[in-house]
């Protein structure tokens, strides 16, 4: 391997992660620079250990005598916490790099990740799986960096500075180790495109979304943090599990040395780097085997062109309506890029499920927590999605929205066309969400009634929420990272969703609250109509904005 | 007297300080192939953008087909085609349903647009190819592709930047003699392109931009008159015309 190769190769990455735009001058903005990253996380790490010290101060004049103060259980308590941190952090840092992969880099398109380049230039596959990996973990430094920041005073302070020195340097390989597992669920996942792509037509859709989301979920599962947490809590009592599972392997180093005990120290230490050499491996393998160097030309049917009417103008579409309903139904059938924007929703419900039914982990429900339980993600799920589908309606089409512009095609049909894609999509996810939670709660038929009407009306403000930011704020540009909409106007347009999502749910809240705590109270009936008509107000004001939004951007070609 | 098929009047359009079009003035006659050359950034696919309402000029106005484009874009794009210098379509589909969207847009009755599909990927040679993702496509077939797109609706003005670029000899050759048919039928035609020979043999017209300005525009025999040089190539008239003649220092000190 040509160490000055892959380090040319990260730079290159590194920047294409960094410069999400591919106008203006990349060389003049400090922010599009990989420096950026080192500088920021100088300014994490100074500021974490700022608060690290003031925690130690705090805990100097809480304790003066340590142990033996007066509340010396609480000390004794504080103590063991910090040292748990400790030992957490090597295994939450590949899970963090995880989960910040599952939500940014798996929607890469292929034709700007810059990893073709492999296939001309004088570069090894090991070479370009290692370089991408470094410049995963370089750009997710600020993970680790933080917690150790902010355990830094206090591991001095116990004494337990050369334990904080250990944690660094797993930390280090678990940034690396998390780097390379995005590399095999790329590859994977590339693999599952190519699949379902050269095979698959009617059903194409759901196939790539369920193998999606089952390699997302099993990675993601055997790498929780929750899941781990609970491991981790119980290696001093159940150390016969831990070695078992590598991801462990370097908070049990930590864990040895703490108690002092050199050789499982130097054991699991190794065991950690191999298990992340172990796992280098297999990315080159896996990227060497599934990665498909060029578009392959596939063909989707062998039948003879006949046009066809289809229901959709029955609808109420028109010819040219109808036209863009069925493109963007059959952009998000093939394009890799879309499918994780409709695979991340139904993980992180997944996961939540998970985290919250695994017995053992979030304890033991009882019936009012789980009907609580059991409502919040169809909520949450309806919101997210319902959000992220339409918000990209329009920034999906990419530089090919000149085709739009060259058409006779007024904004107010785009943007009908658009809606009734993206209510079909978040009607349809809300309403398969509430079906499914309802039986896993076992929701008594009136409290699915009530449900139903709010998840619908949440599902459509937030569609004309999603669509009125997506209009506004397009982001048209073809990117190794298409975002579909300007990062900074997504940011507010989460909390913007949530807090109208919050409100229609207001009824539904109580109803679980009461619930809850066993009251015996009821919500008042007249909050289901107060919520629906607010749904309504925000639907309102949210499509005027969209149909103004759109009629302003296809005035001009901005791009 | 005849309608213009395209008429414009001191057009003007900037980005930021950059004056991409500089009051220009452009008229073309119906059944005719009017080349619009220059060098690259002169100016021309910003005006055939403002042909098409995709861009809004600064000043002037633009009349297409009796249509001002300003107060009717969408009129004006029902009866205008374009193919745009890079071929933008939606790759995620197949060629054929490409093709069926563009249809769709301009309401082609289905048995019209069948009988025309068909037709246009024959001539092209795209038979065999219609049902693959236009991602998988060569840029050559992307082009055909986009130029049945334009031609799908029987417009009656073609704007084509740079149209050709990609086509294999055959193709080019077709599309060319489909130009001059479209032309003697009434049609007319737009058409840039950095390939002079092209240009010399298809345009009736040619109007040569150079840094946001028409600076020579006319048949061939007036262009050669205007530049002085009679008996000369469009290559050799447009290198004077845009002052870009000083070429052979150049190659030498590239060729040390």
């Amino acid at each position: 391997m040509d160490l000055r190769k892959i380090f040319a190769i990260t730079i290159a990455l590194s920047k294409s992660q960094l410069r999400t735009s591919t106008s203006g001058r990349a060389g003049s903005n400090i922010f599009r620079r990989p420096s950026i990253v080192l500088i920021l996380d100088v300014a994490a790490f100074s500021i974490c250990a700022v608060l690290g010290y003031l925690g130690v101060t705090a805990l100097q004049q809480l304790f003066p005598t340590g142990a033996s103060s007066a509340d010396g259980a609480a000390y004794t308590t504080i103590v063991k916490f910090i040292k748990e941190a400790l030992i957490f952090i090597p295994t939450v840092v590949p899970s963090s790099v995880l989960l910040g992969g599952i939500l940014f880099e798996l929607n890469v398109s292929s034709k700007f990740s810059a990893s073709d380049t492999v296939n001309w230039l004088p570069i090894t596959q090991a070479e370009y799986v290692a370089a991408s990996a470094l410049s995963v973990a370089y750009n997710y430094s600020v993970v680790p960096v933080i917690f150790l920041g902010l355990l830094l005073g206090p591991a001095v302070y116990l004494s337990l500075g050369w334990l904080w020195v250990g944690v660094a340097f797993f930390s280090l390989v678990g940034l690396f180790t998390g780097g390379i597992l995005i590399e095999i669920i790329r590859a994977a996942v590339n693999r599952v495109s190519s699949l379902v792509s050269g095979r698959a037509r009617r059903g194409a859709f759901v196939l790539r979304l369920v193998l999606l989301v089952v390699i997302i979920l099993v990675i993601d599962t055997s790498f929780n943090p929750n899941i781990l947490i609970g491991l981790v809590n119980t290696l001093s009592t159940s150390l016969t599990i831990a070695p078992f599972v590598p991801i462990l392997w370097g908070s049990i180093a930590v864990d040895a040395v703490s108690t002092g005990d050199a050789t499982k120290a130097i054991v699991f230490s190794a065991g950690t780097v191999l298990f992340t050499a172990v796992l280098a491996w297999l990315a080159v393998k896996v990227r060497s085997r599934y990665w498909s160097p060029m578009v392959a030309a596939v063909s989707l049917s062998t039948a003879e062109y006949s046009p066809r009417s289809g229901p959709l103008t029955r609808l109420g579409l028109s010819s040219g309506e109808a036209a863009i309903v069925r493109k963007d139904f059959k952009g998000v059938t093939r394009r890799r890029e879309l499918v994780s924007f409709f695979a991340v929703p139904i993980v992180f419900v997944a996961l939540f499920l998970i985290d919250t039914l695994t017995p053992g982990i979030a304890g033991s429900s009882s019936g009012g927590s789980l009907q609580f339980l059991t409502d919040l993600p169809v909520f949450l799920a309806g919101t997210i999605f319902s959000l992220m589908i339409s918000s990209i309606s329009f920034g999906q089409e990419s530089k090919s929205v000149m085709v739009l512009y060259s058409l006779p095609i007024s904004p107010d049909q785009i943007l009908k066309a658009k809606a009734f894609v993206a209510l079909t999509f978040a009607l349809t996810a809300t309403l398969v969400t509430l079906a499914v939670f309802s039986v896993i709660g076992g929701v008594s038929l009136a409290s699915f009634a009530e449900n139903l009407v709010i998840a619908v009306s949440i599902a459509v403000e937030e569609v004309f929420i999603g669509l009125g930011f997506g209009a506004a704020h397009p982001d048209f540009q073809e990117r190794p990272r298409p975002r579909f909409v300007d990062p900074y106007w997504l940011i507010i347009m989460l909390p913007v969703g949530f807090a109208a999502a919050l409100v229609t749910a207001v009824p539904v809240v109580i109803r679980d609250v009461f619930s809850l705590v066993s009251s015996g109270g009821s919500t008042p009936l007249y909050l289901f109509p107060a919520a629906v008509a607010f749904a309504a107000v925000v639907t309102f004001f949210s499509y005027r904005w969209a149909r103004g939004s759109v009629r302003d951007m296809m005035s001009e070609y901005k791009i | 007297m005849e309608e213009p098929a395209l008429q414009a009047t001191s057009l003007t359009k900037s980005f930021g300080t950059t004056k991409a079009v500089d009051g220009i003035d452009l008229l073309m006659r119906q059944g005719e192939i009017l080349g619009l050359l220059g060098p690259n950034g002169s100016g021309k696919s910003t005006t055939m953008k403002m042909i098409l309402g995709i861009l809004r000029p600064d000043s002037g106005t633009i009349v297409v087909g009796g249509i001002e484009v300003a107060k009717n874009p969408i009129g004006v794009k029902e009866i205008v085609g374009y193919v745009p210098e890079t071929p933008q379509t939606y790759e995620f589909l197949t060629g054929v349903e490409y093709l069926d969207f563009i249809a769709d847009m301009y309401n082609i009755p289905h048995d019209v647009r069948r009988e025309r599909i068909a037709q246009f990927l024959e001539g092209l040679q795209m038979k065999g190819h219609e049902n693959e993702l236009i991602g998988g496509y060569s840029q050559g077939m992307k082009q055909k592709i986009a130029i049945i797109a334009a031609l799908i609706h029987r417009p009656k003005i073609l704007v084509m930047d740079e149209a050709l670029n990609g086509l294999d000899p055959r193709s080019a050759k077709l599309v060319k003699d489909l130009l001059r048919n479209l032309a003697n039928e009434g049609i007319s035609v737009l058409f840039s392109t950095h390939v002079l020979e092209i240009a010399e043999a298809l345009c009736d017209e040619v109007a040569i931009m150079y840094q946001g300005k028409i600076v020579a525009n006319g048949t061939m025999t007036e262009l050669r008159s205007q530049s002085g040089l009679p008996g000369s190539t469009l290559e050799e008239v447009f290198l004077k015309i845009t002052g870009t003649g000083e070429l052979d220092e150049i190659v030498k000190e590239l060729s040390k």
